[in-house]
């Protein structure tokens, strides 16, 4: 009778930790899948993505020390900011970074820079202290599922990232422009031989990928609580961790890769909690080693 | 004999790679609905040339007129929209399924009229209407080919540059293919099609001949049978 009862609470926090991991995942594949987007489409690697999740996180900040209690607004800022500033931002630095030799090596020692600038702008408008975003949804109680508690507000984040999600996933895959899209991730060269406008295509994509990791860095204060202007480095390396975990280059496998950091990162919290910080990177390592192309990887990383 | 209305008039074009020059003074024509053969061995700058036309390469120096109108400054999908469709040795993209490929044949049409031409390729090619929804990379070479020649007619171009066709392609299927060319003759399309295999000229009233990125011979497909010395070269190994 004992040893029941002990087990079916192991079992509880088990479902536990993997739902919960879901739902943290599903955040962690948005916050990830623009960084996935530059590389497949334009082989940037942007080692300032998750500096753009963080000025998502402080467009909502600006908006609830406005009173907005909810994200919906910094959500809505950020399509509109990032999406003007990364369709305009491409022009002067997409066709110079593509054309290039080493367009992958070129651009992270480009995007090292943006990351620096980002950091220190931030740093000088918002100092250096982390500020939290106290939006209406954190203080709901938290809601019973099969006797465990869980919060609104990862919900409410995970909800929100399957959106957003699946709003990528119509755009790759039912519409014209998503096919030119998925056709320069495929074969650049013959993409343009179609008579596709590889630069107009890229700067949408490019405006894509800086509005989903702002969206993310808008439901981030939901997810992983207070933010500051440094966070950006720790977000970037996660980023690259679920972008191999599911494989460079296949906005997919974000997705995967987003459940397997999530529900990796749950079960470490839940069964040795001090162990949890490392689990990025085992999983990197990890994979690195056993499948170097990803889980969903075709050799991506050859070209 | 010299075409009419051309669609494509051509001056003077050089192109070269990094410091390397690989065309010299390319000058041709094609008429409209006229089929034109570019026969060159491996190496004479076919590919060159037909990138050059399409603006995939930038052109050194000359003259480009696609119907009487100069496109040097347009980028390629601009050429594109003109009436323009390159089917390169590739010609689709394998990542994408036979479907996708065929709408970004028509990117630029409305999607009813994209539609409507969608269906009538499928007509035409049975093939693709049972294989839309497969990745164009799985497809046997004859109906990667069939792909190929569809999602460049969707868009009903004045002209169709093809790079090789008969490239990965059986002799058998070498011969199905010409005559899936000579079927769509309505007149309404000039096809212009670099080859090594001299069948192809079965298709086409007119031939140049390319050798070192220069034009070695220039006229009908019959003074070019006629023709002594390419004789030996090209016809030869018949
Ligand atoms: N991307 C390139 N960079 C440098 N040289 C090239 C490139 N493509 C082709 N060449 C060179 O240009 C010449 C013509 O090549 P190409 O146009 O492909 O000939 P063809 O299509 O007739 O076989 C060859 O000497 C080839 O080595
Ligand atoms: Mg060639």
């Amino acid at each position: 009778m004992q040893t029941f009862r002990v087990e079916g609470r192991l079992l509880r926090i088990l479902f536990y930790a993997i739902i919960s991991g879901m739902l943290f995942g599903l955040f962690f594949a948005l916050m990830s899948l623009g960084l996935n987007l530059l590389f497949g489409v334009m082989r940037m690697v942007n080692l300032a993505h998750g500096d753009f999740v963080m000025v998502g996180a402080f467009i909502a900040y600006v908006a609830y020390t406005h009173g907005i209690l909810s994200p919906w607004l910094g959500l809505a800022l950020v399509i509109v900011i990032l999406g003007g500033l990364g369709f305009v931002l491409y022009f002067p630095i997409g066709p110079r970074l593509t054309g290039s030799y080493d367009p992958e090596m070129l651009s992270l020692i480009l995007f090292f820079g943006v990351s620096q600038i980002l950091e220190a702008l931030a740093v000088m408008v918002f100092g250096n202290n982390p500020v939290a975003v106290g939006y209406h949804v954190l203080t709901v109680k938290p809601v019973n599922l099969l006797g465990q508690a869980y919060q609104p507000s990862w919900i409410l984040a995970a909800g929100v990232s399957v959106i957003v999600i699946l709003a990528v996933y119509g755009y790759l895959y039912h519409t014209r422009l998503g096919y030119a899209t998925r056709a320069i991730m495929g074969d650049r060269e013959e993409s343009e031989s179609t008579g596709i406008n590889v630069h107009r295509v890229s700067a949408i994509v490019f405006a894509l990928g800086l509005v989903t990791a702002g969206l993310a860095g808008v439901l981030s204060p939901l997810v992983i609580g207070s933010i500051y202007p440094t966070m950006g480095l720790g977000l970037t390396i996660t980023a690259f961790a679920v972008v191999i975990i599911g494989s460079l280059g296949n906005p997919l496998g974000s997705i995967l890769g987003g459940l397997i950091y999530g529900i990796s990162l749950m079960l470490m919290e839940t069964y040795l909690s001090t162990w949890s910080t490392m689990v990025p990177y085992v999983l990197l390592l990890l994979i690195l080693l056993l499948r170097p192309t990803g889980l969903l990887g075709k050799g991506v990383r050859r070209a | 004999m010299r075409p009419t209305q051309p669609v494509l008039q051509v001056k003077n074009l050089s192109a070269r790679y990094g410091v390397m020059q690989v065309l010299w003074d390319v000058t041709l024509e094609i008429g409209s609905g006229e089929r034109v053969v570019l026969l060159g061995s491996n190496g004479a700058g076919k590919t060159t040339l037909l990138k050059t036309l399409c603006g995939l390469v930038p052109a050194m120096h000359g003259t480009i007129l696609l119907q009487q109108q100069p496109v040097d400054a347009l980028r390629v999908d601009q050429r594109i929209r003109r009436g323009l469709a390159f089917v390169s040795e590739l010609g689709m993209i394998p990542t994408l399924t036979v479907e996708e490929n065929l709408v970004l044949g028509g990117y630029y049409l409305s999607n009813a009229i994209r539609h409507t031409r969608i269906a009538e390729m499928y007509q035409k090619f049975p093939d693709l209407w049972r294989q839309r929804r497969w990745a164009a990379g799985s497809l046997s070479g004859g109906q990667r080919k069939m792909l190929a020649v569809a999602k460049a007619l969707i868009a009903r171009p004045t002209l169709i540059i093809m790079d090789e066709p008969s490239s990965g392609l059986s002799p058998l299927l070498v011969q199905e293919l010409i005559a899936i060319l000579r079927q769509l003759d309505d007149g309404s399309t000039a096809f212009f099609i670099a080859e090594q295999n001299i069948k192809f000229l079965d298709l086409a009233t007119r031939a140049y001949v390319l050798e070192g990125g220069r034009l070695r011979f220039t006229g009908t497909v019959a003074e070019l049978h006629a023709d002594n010395t390419l004789r030996t070269a090209y016809f030869g190994l018949r």
